[in-house]
């Protein structure tokens, strides 16, 4: 990033440590960073105190892109505009391959940060991946302990019967009777 | 620059001049009231502090607020000093505060500011904002009775959230919100601005007042409190007690009376009887109570111990949730209690509506054609898809099909299913069933005082109007904030159904056109306004030859023979309009059944064959119509409909 030169840099610490050195403009995407900045909070290097590395790494993917968006949208007719559709295909790729405990700290991140765009894009995968799961995979996949008594999770199962149907673990406890 | 808000805070402390000017009387003497009230209590609870005390007469002839500034400042030094936990002070204020109290402090936070927020669970400001913002929504949503309030409280230096109380008074639901908002964490300009100790709050009381139906419901600050803390970790985590509030008005004495004080697990020492308060109105009264570490865990909000996701906070958790659509949250309820409980809480619903994801279903009744089986589907038109409704409780299987009457809340997702023939012995019945798309659960209802088949119901005003099919013509209401059924003026000749629509506040039920077609259909009028029942125009009796639904307040009539073209009623000439496009397509068979919702037509056929209308104003005073045609799965080939509600989840 040697053109950077002229541009003013922004260093961010992550909680364990690493530092990383970025462009005004990038750190600006994040609302809390760009008020601190603007209100002289931020001398040295500031800490992002719950973000850890790679987070922060990805973070910083998303808030640079998003500079070279709206840098180019100022200029007509520019390849690197995108329209809604593509922009929907770019947010799938960036989200592509993330687990659910790297979405976790991903929300956590851009809720702190305070980034409209990477918390809804986080929010979308979030529902993706929850959507058309059965309760067990849900809970294998995010860690949630299943609370409910046998008798409790039984009449869930009989009130909603077809919501079930295929479910893999249903069947099994169903056929075991 | 930045205006402090703890710098108002103190401002309204001190009782701003304009204040008193505004209603000097009033404010003067409440305020007099008030003080006196709480140095009588002082004198007789801490001897101690007594005698160091300025004279009463001192405090309250004194013109200006500074004696009572003083007063107060000794009993928190005194109260700092004797290492109670807490000390409440207070003094009354009354004005218009902004509903927005501290956002604009917060969005300019410092970095400070946003390290306390980390340390509290990750609160962002803009997750605040929508809280705040949401909050509000949910006030605005909830229907309050004239002069009912719901106290709101904004905790200055700590941590925002929101707690809600409910509770039954006389025999009806109250809801208490309880916001706080973080307005100032910085404890150094905590101490410069207020020249309070670190460790001391502010609380502020509000209520929010709907003087009169239909107005807006406004906020208003009732009494601010002093909270002071000896350990400066504090976190307020719940509801500190003690909290002390002077209440101002007869509305609030109403509701606050003792015995559904709501905060009666912290035992109350000192209340005044809201009787005490009525004799003299310009009183103030004086209610506080004393908490317990022990009664702490009784008011800890839900969203504060919940964990919905492990490693994410309830808030963004919870964000996650509402952006699922209905018909996954069937699965997803299943998960966990907590899961269940998120799903159910209606802070979710409200979000859900604010943020526009609540989307429209269509709910249907189908019956078999040969067994007689009925069930309740929901369609999704967005993906063609259809999905069961768990089975309706009681008797309801063996109703006939189009003998029961459905009624229903669309924007709040309630379905009403109201009487009906049992099919083997004909004779009518009572029951009422609501069913709920934010539980998806039926749920049972106190049951008609009459027995009812083939009748009309409808929402008429957000209240369920049941009317006819029993001998006597009668009809009743059910309202269903207050769960309960009430009379209302009978028709005056019972008028077998042929249909019925609810436009604003009018009922109107037709017989319709029978063989040989000599005679005009008989129909009548129901006005809930004025709870009586008229004559229906001629034009409109005459004219009514299908299935009526209502959009944007306009009766359309989609005929029943000939090319089921739509048509719409003219209520100031009495007369009707055609609408252009197509006629209700083909695709859709008989028996068919129909509803709408903010500009669309559903209509439910023969083996579950859909077509949505999409109807627009055409510009010139006419209106258009558009068809789509969502054919039904082939396992709904012997299904008929008889009823079908659109519901918004």
């Amino acid at each position: 990033m040697s053109e950077s030169t002229e541009k003013k840099m922004v260093r961010l610490r992550s909680s364990d440590g690493e530092v990383f050195e970025v462009e005004e403009s990038v750190a600006k995407v994040a609302k809390t960073l760009q008020d601190m900045l603007e209100e002289d909070c931020a001398d040295a290097v500031i800490p992002i105190t719950c973000v850890r590395a790679p987070i922060l790494t990805k973070v910083i993917d998303y808030c640079k892109d998003q500079v070279m968006i709206s840098s180019s949208s100022s200029t007509t007719n520019n390849p690197n505009e995108r329209t809604e559709q593509e922009r929907k295909a770019w947010g799938q790729k960036f989200m592509e391959g993330v687990d659910s405990s790297t979405l976790c700290e991903l929300l956590v991140a851009s809720n702190f940060l305070n980034i409209e765009g990477l918390l809804n894009l986080g929010v979308d995968k979030m529902v993706s991946m929850i959507q058309g799961k059965y309760p067990q995979e849900i809970r294998d996949m995010f860690n949630v302990v299943n609370d409910f008594t046998p008798e409790e999770e039984e009449e869930i199962r009989n009130q909603n019967a077809w919501a079930f149907e295929r479910d893999p673990y249903y069947k099994k406890r169903s056929s075991s009777k | 620059m930045v205006k402090r808000l703890s710098t108002e805070l103190l401002l309204l402390l001190v009782l701003l001049p304009g204040h008193l000017k505004a209603k000097p009387h009033v404010d003067k003497h409440c305020m007099r009231v008030s003080v006196k009230l709480f140095y009588k209590h002082v004198m007789a609870t801490r001897p101690s502090v007594a005698k160091t005390m300025p004279r009463l007469q001192n405090i309250i002839r004194s013109p200006r607020e500074q004696p009572i500034r003083a007063f107060l400042q000794a009993i928190y030094e005194h109260e700092a000093l004797s290492n109670t936990s807490f000390l409440p002070s207070l003094i009354r204020v009354k004005s218009e505060p902004p509903t927005v109290l501290g956002l604009h402090h917060f969005s300019r936070s410092s970095l400070q500011d946003y390290a306390e927020f980390s340390k509290l669970g990750s609160v962002s400001p803009r997750l605040l904002l929508r809280r705040v913002i949401r909050s509000g929504i949910y006030l605005e949503s909830h229907s309050l009775q004239p002069g009912e309030i719901i106290l709101f409280v904004a905790f200055c230096s700590c941590a925002f959230y929101i707690t809600r109380w409910e509770f039954v008074s006389g025999g009806r639901r109250k809801t208490i919100v309880v916001l706080r908002i973080e307005i100032c964490s910085d404890q150094q300009r905590w101490k410069k601005d207020t020249g309070l100790p670190a460790s001391a709050r502010v609380l502020l009381f509000f209520s929010f007042v709907q003087r009169g139906k239909g107005q807006r419901i406004r906020p208003v600050l009732r009494g601010i409190s002093l909270l002071a803390s000896t350990s400066a970790s504090s976190s307020f985590g719940v509801l500190s007690p003690p909290i002390l509030c002077l209440i101002s008005s007869l509305s609030v004495v109403r509701i606050w009376r003792k015995s559904y004080f709501p905060f009666a697990a912290f035992a109350p020492p000192l209340l005044l009887e809201g009787e005490q308060w009525l004799e003299d109105k310009r009183e103030l009264c004086w209610i506080s109570a004393i908490g317990r570490e022990e009664n702490r865990e009784k008011v800890l909000d839900d969203s504060e111990t919940e964990v919905l996701i492990p490693g994410l906070p309830y808030e963004i958790a919870e964000q996650c949730l509402v952006h699922l659509p209905f018909p996954c949250q069937t699965l997803a309820r299943s998960v966990s209690r907590s899961w269940k409980r998120a799903f159910s809480n209606p802070n979710f619903i409200i979000s859900k509506k604010s943020l526009s994801l609540s989307l429209p279903y269509l709910f249907v009744h189908v019956f078999h054609k040969s067994t007689g089986h009925a069930r309740w589907q929901a369609f999704d038109p967005r993906s063609g898809g259809w999905f069961p409704l768990p089975p309706m409780p009681g008797a309801r299987k063996f109703c006939s099909p189009g003998s029961l009457a459905t009624a229903a809340l669309q924007r709040e997702g309630r379905l009403f299913v109201l009487g009906g023939a049992r099919s083997d012995t004909q004779s009518p019945l009572q029951t009422l069933s609501c069913y709920h798309a934010a539980t998806n659960a039926w749920s049972s209802a106190p049951p008609m005082r009459t027995p009812r088949a083939f009748f009309a119901a409808a929402n008429v005003g957000g209240r369920i109007v049941a009317a006819g099919g029993d001998p006597g013509a009668s009809a009743e209401c059910y309202d269903p904030a207050q769960n309960r059924w009430c009379g209302v003026a009978g028709m005056r000749s019972g008028i077998p159904r042929y249909d019925a629509a609810a436009v604003g506040s009018r009922l109107y039920i037709t017989e319709g056109w029978s063989w040989p077609f000599t005679f005009a259909p008989r129909g009548a009028v129901y006005d809930a306004e004025s709870d009586r029942w008229e004559e229906m125009p001629a034009g409109l009796c005459e004219g009514w030859t299908g299935a009526a639904v209502v959009l944007a307040g306009r009766l359309f009539v989609i005929r029943e023979h000939g090319d089921r073209r739509l048509k719409v009623y003219e209520s100031k000439t009495d007369t009707w309009r055609e609408v252009a496009g197509e006629g209700l397509p083909r695709e859709v068979r008989r028996p068919y059944t129909v509803t709408a919702a903010e500009g669309w037509i559903y209509a439910a056929g023969s083996g579950a064959d859909v077509s949505v209308g999409k109807v627009a104003e055409d510009g010139r005073g006419g209106w258009r119509v558009e068809w789509v045609v969502v054919k039904g799965p082939a396992e709904f080939a012997e299904f008929a409909p008889s009823n079908c509600e659109v519901l918004y989840a």
